[in-house]
């Protein structure tokens, strides 16, 4: 017997089993011809209030799952609005995983066949969630603009990956000082291909046009 | 605090790679600069967690990593630890991220007898 010492080269990302569960996720959302949304943003930009402005427009079109650290708070507020949504709790958990998020699909069968949107509410927080693929087809990073228009370069590892900048609380723009097209230039500064919308989800500016958008990208996937 | 997750998965793959008889001795990683982890944060997970999964004396070797990016306008591509800064060859701040967003294990020593 003599003590030996073996290497083994892996070269694995760590995301590597969540991103293969993220896959499935995706299977079972297109299966059934849905529009996937990942919801990111700090607590308190406005995720929930978007999604009763969306779930008053949309009614049994749209789809939510709701990541809530306790409390099935968001969910109810949804519901209320007029939409189905599911409630995760993380139980601590600063963000969601592609397994939870398919214990959840699991859960939510049958999928009823007016939906055509899934909206999923990540836990709030800019920093863990950005590296989770959950299966969507959209990532969608949310800024309001009482956090400040330099958040995006503080935050790079989520503003370079997400497909779609939501800048919510436009209503407050005379009030306080954002500026705008810095945020914008920054974000497209690291992420050359992201559409950007300016949105209330207080007083709903800018909201038909979201929903346009989200239908067209939903045509363009199952066309 | 997503660190503890990632540990437990860093070990999980880790041990997943064990041949029967070795342990643990060295795990090797590269932590991308936009991977959003903490590297300190990370290491201390995972000493936490080896050691209370009866793992000893392993060495951690935490690599950072500088992000890859392409240059829209000039076209090329540059390694850069600092997102702020613009294109080297041309100042422009057009560009794309090609790498840089993953945590990666790069191998596992273990040592044992056979
Ligand atoms: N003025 C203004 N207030 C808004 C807007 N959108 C949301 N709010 C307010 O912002 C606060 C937080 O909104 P929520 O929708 O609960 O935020 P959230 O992102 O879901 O928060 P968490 O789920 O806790 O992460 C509430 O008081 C909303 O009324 C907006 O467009 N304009
Ligand atoms: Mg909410
Ligand atoms: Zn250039």
């Amino acid at each position: 017997m003599t003590e030996r010492t073996k290497k083994v080269k892996m070269l694995s990302p760590v995301m590597k089993r969540n991103n293969m569960i993220a896959v499935q996720n995706r299977k079972t959302i297109t299966d059934s011809k849905l529009l996937c949304i990942n919801l990111i943003s700090s607590p308190g930009a406005g995720k929930t209030t978007l999604l009763e402005r969306l779930a008053e427009r949309l009614g049994g079109r749209l789809a939510v799952i709701e990541g809530d650290v306790q409390t099935s708070r968001d969910a109810n507020r949804v519901n209320r609005a007029g939409s189905y949504a599911f409630q995760i709790e993380t139980g601590g958990s600063c963000h969601l995983d592609a397994g939870s998020v398919s214990e959840a699909l699991q859960e939510m069968k049958p999928f009823r066949d007016e939906w055509e949107f899934l909206v999923i509410e990540n836990v709030g927080n800019l920093i863990c969630p950005s590296g989770y693929f959950l299966g969507e087809h959209i990532t969608a990073g949310m800024l309001s603009l009482p956090e400040g228009d330099d958040k995006i370069m503080k935050y790079p590892a989520l503003f370079t990956r997400i497909d779609t900048l939501l800048l919510n609380k436009i209503d407050l723009e005379a009030q306080l000082r954002f500026d705008l097209k810095r945020a914008e230039n920054e974000c497209r500064s690291l992420n050359p291909d992201v559409s950007i919308y300016r949105i209330s989800a207080e007083t709903s500016q800018g909201l038909d046009e979201l929903i346009r958008y989200f239908e067209s990208e939903r045509t363009q996937v199952y066309s | 605090m997503h660190e503890l997750s990632l540990a437990v998965e860093v070990i999980h793959m880790a041990e997943g790679e064990l041949v029967p008889g070795f342990s643990l001795k060295r795990i090797t990683l590269s932590v991308g600069m936009l991977s959003s982890v903490n590297p300190d944060s990370l290491q201390f997970c995972l000493e936490s967690l080896l050691e209370q999964k009866g793992h000893r004396s392993v060495q951690l070797e935490l690599n950072r990593i500088e992000a890859l990016l392409l240059c829209r306008d000039c076209g090329i591509q540059y390694k850069t630890a600092d997102v702020y800064e613009p294109c080297p060859g041309c100042s422009s701040f057009h560009r794309e991220v090609l790498s840089g967003r993953d945590l990666i294990i790069d191998s596992v020593e273990m040592t044992g007898e056979e």
